[in-house]
């Protein structure tokens, strides 16, 4: 176990960390040193600066195995931070990204990848759920009381976030809506795992369902509603999905 | 030829006019949450009074529903605290009213809605120099704009600069390009012969420019060569511009800046 004191990445240091990024793109760096291309930034005091109040570490070498397990282990140390707005602070997600560059920075297959900056850098505010770092634990907070209620946005590899998360994560009616997020869970979701074919496009798939909800989401206040309700408003085509999940349908 | 934007809306839903909301936010004290206080003018739409109001406050993945009341029983709470926001950066509002009653087309219907809010920050000042990302940078990593209007802009390349943020924030862009930048500024800001100064004092770009200037130097008093035109004038509008910059440079600690990356210690 590897301790590092939490820090935040200064102006510069944002700089240098998307520099870092762009010679990984850019193929000039194909294998990643901790030593050489992530230490010096992520302790040096010109890149970096500590956060007010009390000292607090992350594991370097914990391997996450899915964006709640990330979150989960994140959310408990953070929350003792003693900065105005968490959520909000600049360079510290940026930081944390880079000291888990190594496992973040790969692609299925484990190879070395860096896809686009928002991944790693907080750069505009509709993107900030892309954020590998920011994203599952903006989640994991939101949804605090409950946590297990938006796994169908938190179940896959933190590097790889995956097309549930693409397609239910990116819209602001779905991630605000208690109701959408935990029906979508039971729909897609059997215990940690996906179900069979929720991560295609076809009837009744969570790409259907961003669809739908587009729609409902101009009639409906979906924020007032449970998940039942929710639930019985979907069309015929996510009955399936229903009855794989012991849903019962809706007579219509 | 004159272009008109066309929308539907077949939801029969009613679109709640700005003007109709004002939402004034307090951020957050030590310790404390943000307060927001609001006033709502929704008499002369055709809501039913039994019609539920909600107001939601929201920031990517964090929202908060308060309740107000009823359309025919608004509650009226002196202010509000937003107890799920540590700050209010970046917060938005979106207005609802939804149907109390259960009707033929389904439950909790959408009456009126009005989305995408910003509130008005007490005591906030806008930034003087707004940030604007620019897709047709394609070239250049910035450009300053000088416009009456909205005043002085710097437009940075959305596909050369990943954080604009953090690029004007760094050494380099402070030491290299802020004091260039300051200097076209100001020279723009002095450059009209004719303009209004005591008219425009509190609300033109240009002498928002020109009092912040005055502040850094302690200045109390329009500068002279602003006033009637004298055959120095050029001459003192110049020096003026030299010492207003000099004060910039100094406020950023301009010096120990570019030591960090001219790595002269």
């Amino acid at each position: 176990m590897t301790r590092l004191l939490i820090r935040k990445l200064t102006p510069d240091g944002l700089l240098e960390f998307s520099r870092l990024l762009g010679d990984i793109r850019a193929g000039t760096i194909t294998k990643l040193d901790y030593k050489v291309h992530i230490e010096p930034i992520a302790l040096g005091p010109r890149w970096t600066q500590t956060l007010p109040g009390k000292s607090l570490f992350i594991d370097l070498d914990h391997q996450f195995a899915t964006r709640f397990e990330l979150a989960g282990h994140l959310h408990p140390i953070l929350t003792q931070l003693n900065v105005v707005d968490l959520l909000m602070e600049r360079g510290l997600w940026e930081w944390l990204s880079l000291a888990w560059l190594e496992q973040l920075a790969q692609n299925k297959s484990g190879k070395l990848m860096v896809g686009a900056n928002e991944r790693y850098l907080v750069v505009e505010k509709w993107k900030r759920y892309r954020h590998l770092v920011l994203g599952p634990y903006a989640i994991y907070h939101q949804y605090r009381n409950n946590p297990a209620d938006a796994l169908c946005v938190l179940y896959t590899k933190p590097a790889q976030p995956g097309e549930i998360v693409g397609q239910l994560g990116a819209k602001l009616s779905i991630v605000q809506s208690r109701a959408v997020v935990s029906a979508a869970t039971k729909l897609y979701m059997s215990g940690s795992t996906p179900r069979r074919g929720a991560g295609g496009s076809g009837s009744g798939s969570p790409r259907r369902l961003n669809a739908v909800i587009e729609q409902l989401d101009r009639t409906f206040d979906l924020q007032s509603m449970d998940p039942s309700e929710f639930l019985e408003l979907l069309p015929e085509e996510f009955d399936s999905w229903k009855t794989k999940a012991g849903i019962p349908t809706t007579k219509r | 030829m004159s272009s008109e934007t066309r929308t539907f809306n077949f939801t029969n839903r009613i679109r709640i006019a700005r003007e109709h909301i004002s939402i004034q936010v307090d951020d957050a004290k030590a310790g404390g949450s943000p307060v927001f206080r609001t006033r709502l003018a929704l008499d002369g739409y055709e809501f039913a009074a039994s019609d539920l109001v909600y107001l939601e406050a929201y920031r990517n993945t964090e929202w908060q529903r308060y309740e107000l009341g009823t359309i025919g029983a608004l509650k009226v709470t002196a202010s509000i605290a937003m107890t799920e926001f540590a700050s209010v950066e970046g917060v938005r509002f979106r207005l609802k009213v939804v149907s109390a009653e259960k009707t033929t087309s389904g439950d909790k219907l959408i009456r009126g809605q009005a989305e995408n809010i910003r509130p008005e920050l007490s005591g906030a000042t806008e930034s003087l120099l707004p940030l604007i990302p620019d897709q047709s940078l394609v070239t250049e990593l910035w450009r300053l704009q000088l416009d009456d209007h909205t005043g002085p802009t710097v437009h940075v390349s959305v596909s050369l600069v990943p954080d604009r943020y953090a690029f004007a924030r760094s050494s380099e862009f402070l030491t290299l390009a802020m004091p260039v930048i300051v200097r076209r500024i100001l020279e723009w800001a002095v450059s009209e012969p004719d303009f209004d100064w005591a008219g425009q004092w509190h609300v033109h770009p240009r002498a928002l420019w020109l009092r912040s200037s005055m502040e850094l130097l302690g200045q109390e008093e329009i500068p002279g060569f602003l006033g009637e035109p004298s055959d120095q004038q050029d001459d003192e509008r110049d020096a003026w511009v030299d010492d207003a910059v000099a004060a910039f440079c100094r406020q950023v600690e301009l010096e120990k800046l570019s030591r960090i990356w001219l790595k002269c210690d």
